[in-house]
């Protein structure tokens, strides 16, 4: 069953074509990376596929009502906004806006907003305002708001930027765990090292269109890096999984 | 939330029944109930229902409707500066009154000045909807409030710029100051409706207020209908601004600074601050006229002078305290 379906999606943005010919299908278990240079569409893609700024062609997500939409698709935007100095735990809690009906949380919503703390290490701060946290500390506390929202997919703004190493690498296994219940993920990344050793299956954007989609090792072509890019890269596929650098800007 | 919410509305019990007690003709505390509750056609019967209760209520509802308001603009702009005349509400009911002032229209029949306040009201509010547009952010209703409220307040002026009359003039400049002094059952039945729709359509914002915590996109995505919580909100506020303008002139600083007080004491939820705030304005609006009839009995102290001049330095006070923090 498909999670996501783009067909002939495009986004005209004040009389500028943004993006156009996008068709694609998210299907259960995938960990979907998004990738391509600054301007090439990764934010609008994912925005308009959301409904929240207008597109041509058809999203599947479209077809359904706000509540369900909420349901079916959890949304993490880049900007990390975070307007009043509310509790850690207040913040994932939001994440389950939209299965209350009132405003009393369930058991159901605290066993998720539990889990969702744990799987982002972020069990010590539950109680702490959430402003008053590092930036990357408050990146986590969205990435579990997004995780509580407890949706058959996750899409995610550069989730991981601005995180240490460590909480990079293991926020990149949540969404992989993720995949493994069957969930599945559409995250935009610029750690092409990351998204190589940890993504399921890339998507590659330039210059507003779709230029690969497939698993990381058939993405990450030297021609499609040189083109799109404009690097060059050492890639190999060592005993210890993929490894990907990128080493010089060629133009 | 209990330890908020029960102080306050204690505090409002007790600010109530004093406020009935103060006033110019000197009426012992159990003559006052007697009177107010048994009623007839005594002179302290009519001091107690026809002034002294009016009053009493009116600055319960108006100090609930500008605290409650505020929270929720602050909330939808997230922004703790916002406040409920943001959106040029009470700028065009000042308008409108002021006119109504101005041509003879109030001398002419008792309702007149409310009834020109509140189609100023609405006349301000369908401006900023227009020029804010049914799919806007929160920026353009900014800009659109702040639209209406330099339009509203030129106008304004330029009435009195204009104005023949010295007495209406002064009589303009003293409205506007904003008071609860002689008014009438009337009044309070005149703004109840309006307030009572605006409370209920502000009141039903707290869920999606939360979820605009992480901004409008995450809100959206999180099943929020924006667009609708904007209209609601604008409808809302306007409804209990501009009954609250028409009633009473404008009242500044209520709608500001009571949110800011409670924010801390409620964990900074927006739906939580919605309530506290509503039963905080209806503290300090009680407290003021309180305050207005004990400090300068004979001199009629405006009330909103009051507030403004309570309230800007307690704004001075939460300022240099964020300050601190931030360091």
């Amino acid at each position: 069953m498909s999670l996501l379906t783009l067909t002939d999606f495009a986004v005209t943005l004040r009389d500028r074509t943004v993006l156009r010919d996008v068709t694609l299908s998210i299907g259960k278990g995938e960990f979907v990376g998004l990738i391509g240079p600054n301007g090439a569409g990764k934010t609008t893609l994912m925005r308009a596929a959301l409904g929240l700024i207008p597109g041509t062609g058809d999203s599947s997500l479209l077809a359904l009502s706000e509540r369900d939409r909420a349901k079916a698709v959890a949304w993490m935007p880049q900007a990390r906004e975070i307007a009043w100095p509310v509790s850690v735990e207040t913040v994932v809690m939001l994440g389950r806006t939209p299965h209350m009906v009132g405003m009393t949380p369930s058991t159901e919503d605290a066993a998720q907003v539990d889990a969702a703390l744990a799987q982002m290490e972020l069990q010590e701060f539950r109680h702490r305002p959430a402003t008053q946290l590092s930036g990357g500390e408050q990146a986590r506390v969205l990435i579990a708001r997004a995780l509580a929202q407890d949706t058959p997919l996750l899409m995610a703004d550069e989730p991981i930027a601005g995180l240490d190493p460590a909480h990079q690498i293991s926020t990149m296994r949540a969404f992989a765990a993720q995949a493994e219940q069957g969930k599945s993920s559409l995250v935009s990344l610029h750690d092409l090292g990351l998204a190589v050793r940890h993504c399921t299956r890339l998507i590659l954007l330039g210059e507003g269109r779709m230029i690969a989609d497939g698993p990381p090792a058939e993405v990450m072509t030297p021609e499609r890096l040189a083109q799109v890019f404009g690097i060059t890269a050492w890639y190999e596929n060592t005993d210890q999984g993929p490894v990907y650098q990128p080493l010089e800007v060629i133009r | 939330m209990m330890r908020v919410m029960l102080p306050l509305t204690l505090a409002i019990l007790v600010l109530f029944a004093t406020s009935l007690f103060i006033g110019p003709a000197r009426i012992g505390l159990g003559d006052s109930i007697n009177a107010l509750l048994e009623g007839g056609d005594s002179p302290m019967a009519l001091v107690m229902r026809e002034i002294r209760l009016p009053r009493a209520l009116l600055a319960v509802m108006i100090g609930a409707s500008l605290g409650l308001a505020g929270a929720a603009m602050q909330g939808y702009l997230r922004n703790p500066l916002a406040e409920p005349g943001l959106i040029g509400v009470s700028g065009s009911a000042a308008f409108g009154a002021v006119l109504s002032i101005q041509t003879g229209l109030a001398a002419g029949f008792a309702l007149a000045l409310p009834f020109s306040a509140l189609a100023g009201a609405l006349g301000g509010v369908l401006l900023v909807m227009l020029l804010a547009g049914p799919r806007g952010t929160s920026l353009t209703l900014i800009l659109a409030g702040i639209a209406v409220s330099a339009l509203a307040a030129a106008l304004t002026s330029l009435v009195l710029n204009l104005s023949p009359n010295p007495f209406a003039a002064s009589e303009i400049i003293f409205w506007m100051m904003g008071s609860l002094a002689d008014r009438s059952m009337t009044h309070v039945w005149l703004a109840l409706p309006l307030m009572g729709v605006g409370w209920l359509l502000l009141a039903g914002l707290g869920k999606g207020l939360d979820a605009l915590t992480l901004g409008e996109d995450a809100a959206q995505a999180m099943g929020i209908r924006v667009e609708r919580l904007r209209l609601m909100l604008i409808v809302g506020v306007a409804c209990v601004v501009g009954a609250g303008t028409a009633v009473a002139g404008a009242i500044g600083f209520v709608g500001l600074v009571v949110p800011h007080i409670l924010r801390p004491l409620v964990g900074a939820r927006p739906s939580r601050l919605l309530w506290a705030s509503a039963l905080g304005g209806a503290v300090m609006l009680l407290l003021a006229d309180i305050a207005v009839r004990v400090v300068l009995p004979e001199r009629d102290l405006k009330l909103g002078v009051l507030t403004a001049l309570v309230g800007a330095p307690l704004f001075l006070h939460l300022i240099l305290k964020l300050r601190r923090e931030r360091i």
